[in-house]
């Protein structure tokens, strides 16, 4: 399961960089999808009379677990505060394995890393803001 | 219940245009075909046992119509294996103008009005539907809608707690129990399978010769025919069937809620595998129309009575050739009464099987959603009814 404290900042940046999808998921999916880290499986209703959410289902749980995976790489990495956003967006991008890689549209991962990395900083600099998501380096400071 | 089987009988049994008769009493027409051209004392008989033959096929295909769905529900519950889910009524949050307005629209509640016992809130059952330990969750917002025995939802969301978008797709799948699709549905699959197999089953009896066999093949053409035309209706209304379903879902929002739809109906609308981009911006633009005048134009684009001249022409083409056709019928009617017994004895118990395995599913369908069957340790099990309160 993911690590609590970090469901509003998925919840934000998934928000954000997949805005259609996320509305015509629902809260429902969208907070398991992001409860497991983007690793659920869709069950087809072929059959019925439906709606297909399956592609910004997929979309959505694409891009919770590419988030999921750079978020903990930020954390783990030692000196990640000393470096400036698109340096952190390359690394991670580089952390990331292929699969995680074909999952999404370049231009849409690059979108997601520059907002996940924007709110990781902008949690960081606010006041009184979660511990949870800051830099291991400025956490220290 | 004695006016609910005229009604039923009236509604469904009795053909009211050539088309309806030839795709639903095909044998009959053969056999008061053959009465005609070889007036015998058994073509009476014939003529009986041949409509009761066209009843059991027209059962045959209903029951296939409603396991069609009913299996895909098994299937979609099957996949979902250890989900929670949670019934919601309806009642629960549809004002009574809205109940009103879902009555005035619902064919189910018409059908009540012919003594029929349906009541439309009665047939929609909504279940929420809760992740479990596999992570499993619906690809889609799904209603399965069996042809008068009801719909079942699983929804994600309750309706009141959902946003816009959600409100709106919910509203749109409640839009597809009204029942007016379920008459088409259940017509389009049929299709010309009853004419076809009364044409087979001919093939057995009918004394060869060029004549025979130049009207077979003019039956087989007219059969044809109404396969396409019936084919391209059934893709014409799957996307009408859309529409309607949109324009019943933007009564039940508020105006800003409406306006809202209306001005992301090209993203909000998920892309459905089934139709074109073309149609999915035509499903778009209806929705734009639709809220800025509160008119409705899918009957605009329905053609029905094009359609009608069309199916008409041909289904009136197909019984002259039917009827053309059974002159060349070779056997006695002591023979084709022995024969067509043994095959109505089998084909009603094949419909009593049928039905038996269809009702069957219907308890394990009942039972995963109250919980008494439950997905544990990769199977199925049994529960014993955990006592509520």
């Amino acid at each position: 399961m993911q690590n609590p404290d970090d469901s509003p900042l998925l919840d934000s940046v998934l928000r954000e960089v997949f805005p259609d999808a996320c509305s015509q998921v629902g809260k429902a999916n969208l907070r398991d999808i992001i409860a497991r880290k983007g690793q659920v499986q869709f069950a087809s209703m072929e059959g019925a009379s439906r709606l297909d959410l399956s592609l910004a289902l997929t979309l959505l749980a694409s891009g919770a677990a590419i988030a999921s995976h750079v978020l903990t790489f930020i954390k783990n990495s030692k000196d990640i505060g000393s470096k400036s956003p698109p340096e952190i967006i390359l690394q991670s991008k580089i952390s990331l394995s292929p699969e995680l890689m074909d999952k999404l549209e370049p231009a849409t991962l690059d979108k997601l890393l520059a907002a996940l990395v924007s709110r990781t900083q902008m949690n960081t600099s606010a006041p009184g803001s979660d511990d949870a998501h800051k830099l291991p380096n400025q956490q220290r400071l | 219940m004695l006016r609910a089987t005229l009604s039923s009988l009236w509604l469904f049994a009795i053909p009211k245009e050539p088309f309806g008769l030839v795709l639903l009493y095909p044998a009959t027409i053969l056999a008061a075909g053959y009465h005609f051209w070889h007036s015998s004392q058994q073509g009476l008989r014939l003529i009986g046992l041949a409509a009761l033959w066209d009843f059991s096929v027209g059962a045959w295909l209903m029951i296939a119509s409603l396991a069609k769905r009913r299996n895909a529900l098994v299937a979609a519950l099957v996949e979902l294996k250890d989900c929670e889910y949670t019934p919601v009524g309806l009642e629960q949050f549809i004002t009574a103008e809205q109940t009103t307005f879902m009555h005035k629209m619902s064919t189910l509640t018409y059908l009540g009005t012919w003594g029929l016992p349906i009541q439309h809130e009665d047939s929609v059952e909504i279940y929420l539907v809760s992740i479990g330990q596999s992570a499993t969750i619906p690809d889609s917002l799904g209603s399965f809608n069996l042809p008068f025995l009801g719909a079942t939802l699983l929804i994600r969301d309750h309706p009141e707690d959902a946003e816009v978008s959600e409100r709106f797709f919910f509203w749109h799948e409640i839009g597809h129990t009204l029942g007016a699709e379920f008459a088409l549905q259940s017509g389009l699959f049929k299709g010309v399978k009853s004419p076809l197999t009364a044409l087979v089953l001919s093939l057995f009896v009918l004394g060869w010769n060029a004549y025979s066999l130049v009207v077979l093949l003019m039956c087989f053409v007219a059969i044809g025919s109404l396969f396409v035309l019936l084919a391209q209706r059934r893709t014409f209304q799957r996307i009408v069937s859309e529409m309607r379903a949109d324009e019943f879902a933007l009564k039940f929002l508020s105006p800003e809620d409406a306006r809202y739809i209306e001005a992301h109906s090209e993203k909000l609308l998920p892309i459905d595998r089934e139709f074109s981009e073309r149609e999915h911006s035509h499903r778009a633009t209806n929705i734009r129309r639709f809220v800025r005048s509160g008119k409705s134009f899918v009957d605009d684009q329905l053609n029905t009575t094009t359609f009608f001249v069309q199916s008409a022409l041909l289904a009136t083409s197909l019984i002259g050739w039917m009827v053309l056709l059974s002159r060349y019928i070779s056997y006695s009617p002591q023979m084709m009464i022995r024969n067509l017994k043994w095959l109505l004895l089998v084909m009603i118990i094949a419909n009593c099987a049928r039905y038996v395995f269809f009702y069957g599913k219907g308890f394990f369908v009942d039972f995963i959603l109250s919980g008494r069957i439950r997905w544990i340790d990769g199977k199925f099990k049994l529960q014993r009814p955990v006592p509520r309160g």
